[in-house]
């Protein structure tokens, strides 16, 4: 072998450059589809963004700058009462996806034979369209459960939805939690509580915090689980679905109000991210 | 640090007792009806192979694993059967350390003494004390991630001793330490002990750790303790073949006693006969079927011509030579099988058959597993 690589050493040597080569054709086929990915989602916000400030956004081409439309936005208020309600509603959202998630994430790993039928149920709403498990929740649950359409069918719903992700995001940390940390800390003298909070939450708060932003955004977006069971309410979603199917005068004002929605819930997350790898990296 | 004196009279109650001890997985025995004392301010290593209970041993201790049964578990005298790890007093060193990755160093160590409601002034103090132990002081604010494999483990010995518990537990302390860091790490570690007089028990897989650290060795095999004695006793003495193989007795016969007297037995060994030391348990009897175990090191090839009047000589022929740094394990093919002796420097004799001897004071005698 040894003899055979010395004497086709040119050979060798060709053979070395095509794996490097092709080592550089995968990481450039890997930063084209970062950025096409990223070109796909961000380009048609910009655009939204440059139409919102358009004279005329509904001839879809920008031109003619203004501010008018985010003005006319915030000279009516009607906008205002659905956007506190869903912002009320993904923070309760929030909150239960980071306690069901810690409470479910932090001992599925450690299940030995229950692990994946237990995952399995967890994940399965999943597989559920959005739109049945509304209908589901409307037609099972105000009957059978005598759940009142409004604030707590809407968060059932957004949290049947949202907390897979959840559940998922504090997994990809629990699952490379080291469990000896916990026997070390019993062994020093701490009791099950004192481990949990010691030890537990401070190394799952990068899943916890996760847990909690899907909780957030997936909420705070919600349409279809939400269009069978908000009762009188009406969620900033469903007030823009509305808007924008029923008054065309009034599709420009949801420009401007999906583009405030886009830049919030893009500085969220960045600062969300931010200050958790600065925690991390304390 | 402490006084020895005070720490331990001699009325004081062993530092651990095991009694009737077992323990199963499912129905397989892990542990099985083990007993054990450990005196106050002794280093007791618990050594064996991977699966001989050894680990079990210590989780049980430490109150991470509840035994199936058990009649007697104390610590300083206190019955800890059905207390839960955090209210036991001892304290684990882990394999792999278990340091807290999202505290300091400082905050490490002090952890045991908060859970202990120490306040902070006293708790500062004691964690730069047992940093001090282990002559790390000047880490107190630094980060466990910056430390290297050396100074990981004597964090955590600082950790596990700051709390100054009744019994210290090391899991396999030298495992992810490379050789050089290993010699001085058990040189240290005895220090300590010695320094603190505490109680240490220690589990290895490593006879050389075992030897060089302990006061007492329990050699455990298939949930048992097969021996339980100092270190010169269980490596020259071993009392069964299990031991004598596991404490590095390349040369192990089967035999049958032929003569017992005062201080040794004879055995027949195929066509030769020679003299040893009884080491099992019960007294030896006539015709009984034994194991004789001589070390490498214990055996010398004689001069040419040069009769050997110790009586235990065989003729060998060399075979392959193995250069282990300060000595040679040279195999000889001899008419009981192959055997090994260790000699100095580089082997460069030739094919031909030599004799062998041995001390009989060298050569352990005991009763076969086989029987």
């Amino acid at each position: 072998m040894g003899m055979a690589l010395a004497n086709n050493n040119a050979q060798f040597r060709q053979a070395a450059l095509r794996q490097v080569r092709s080592q550089r054709v995968a990481s450039a086929l890997a930063v084209c589809t970062g950025l096409c990915m990223t070109a796909l989602v961000y380009a048609p916000v910009l655009w939204l963004g440059v139409l919102s400030v358009s004279g005329d956004p509904l001839g879809g081409f920008p031109g003619d700058f203004t501010w008018r439309w985010y003005r006319a936005l915030f000279a009516q208020v009607a906008w205002l009462a659905p956007l506190l309600l869903s912002v009320r509603i993904a923070l309760l959202v929030a909150v239960l996806c980071m306690a069901g998630a810690t409470l479910a994430g932090r001992v599925l790993p450690r299940m030995r034979r229950t692990r994946r039928l237990l995952l399995a149920c967890f994940l399965l709403p999943l597989a559920i369209p959005g739109m049945v498990i509304g209908l589901n929740v409307f037609i099972f649950y105000r009957v059978f459960g005598g759940l009142r359409m409004g604030l707590w069918s809407l968060v059932l719903v957004h949290l049947v939805g949202a907390f897979p992700f959840a559940l998922l995001g504090l997994m990809v940390v629990s699952l490379r939690f080291e469990t000896s940390l916990l026997e070390a800390a019993a062994d020093l003298g701490a009791g099950p509580w004192r481990r949990f909070w010691d030890i537990e939450r401070p190394l799952l708060m990068p899943g916890i915090v996760t847990a909690g932003m899907f909780g957030f955004l997936l909420s705070l977006t919600e349409l279809p689980r939400s269009l069978f069971v908000a009762g009188h309410l009406r969620t900033l979603p469903l007030y823009i679905w509305a808007e924008a199917s029923s008054r065309a005068s009034h599709l420009p004002l949801i420009y401007c109000l999906n583009t405030m929605l886009a830049v919030v819930s893009t500085a969220i997350s960045v600062t969300a991210v931010l200050a958790l790898r600065a925690r991390l990296r304390h | 640090m402490r006084d020895p004196e005070t720490m331990h009279p001699p009325t004081s109650p062993p530092a651990l007792r095991i009694a009737g001890l077992e323990h199963r997985y499912g129905t397989m025995p892990v542990l099985d009806n083990v007993s054990l004392d450990v005196r106050a301010g002794e280093f007791l290593t618990i050594l064996g192979p991977s699966g001989s209970g050894k680990t079990t041993m210590l989780r049980v201790i430490g109150g991470f694993e509840t035994p199936t049964r058990v009649d007697c578990l104390s610590i300083g005298g206190i019955d800890v059967r059905g207390l839960p790890a955090n209210l036991r007093d001892v304290a684990t060193v882990f394999q792999h350390y278990a340091l807290f990755p999202h505290m300091s160093v400082g905050r490490n160590v002090e952890y045991g003494l908060k859970m202990r409601g120490l306040p902070p002034a006293a708790r500062r103090a004691g964690a730069e004390r047992a940093l001090a132990l282990v002559r790390l002081a000047e880490r107190y604010n630094g980060k466990v991630q910056h430390l290297s494999g050396g100074e990981r483990q004597r964090v955590a010995l600082a950790r596990s001793l700051a709390t100054q518990p009744q019994i210290l537990l090391l899991d396999e302390p030298m495992s992810a330490l490379d050789e050089k860091l290993r010699r001085e790490m058990q040189t240290e570690i005895r220090a300590l002990q010695q320094k603190l007089c505490a109680s240490f028990i220690q589990v290895t897989h490593s006879q050389d750790e075992a030897l060089a650290m302990s006061d007492r060795i329990a050699v455990m095999n298939k949930g048992r303790i097969e021996q339980l004695g100092t270190p010169s006793d269980i490596f020259v003495r071993p009392a069964t073949r299990f031991v004598a193989a596991f404490m590095g007795m390349s040369n192990l016969l089967r035999g049958t006693i032929t003569g017992i007297e005062e201080a040794c037995v004879r055995i027949a060994c195929g066509a030769a006969s020679f003299l040893g030391v009884w080491t099992g348990p019960a007294a030896p009897y006539m015709g009984q079927a034994v194991f004789a175990g001589i070390h490498p090191i214990h055996m010398k090839i004689a001069p040419p011509g040069v009769a050997s009047n110790t009586g235990n000589t065989i003729t060998g022929k060399p075979g392959s030579a193995t250069y282990r740094g300060g000595t040679t394990e040279l195999c000889l093919a001899s008419p009981l099988g192959d055997l090994i002796v260790a000699i100095q420097g580089i082997w460069q004799g030739a094919e031909t058959p030599v004799a062998l001897t041995w001390n009989w004071q060298d050569c352990a005698i005991g009763p076969d597993a086989a029987e």
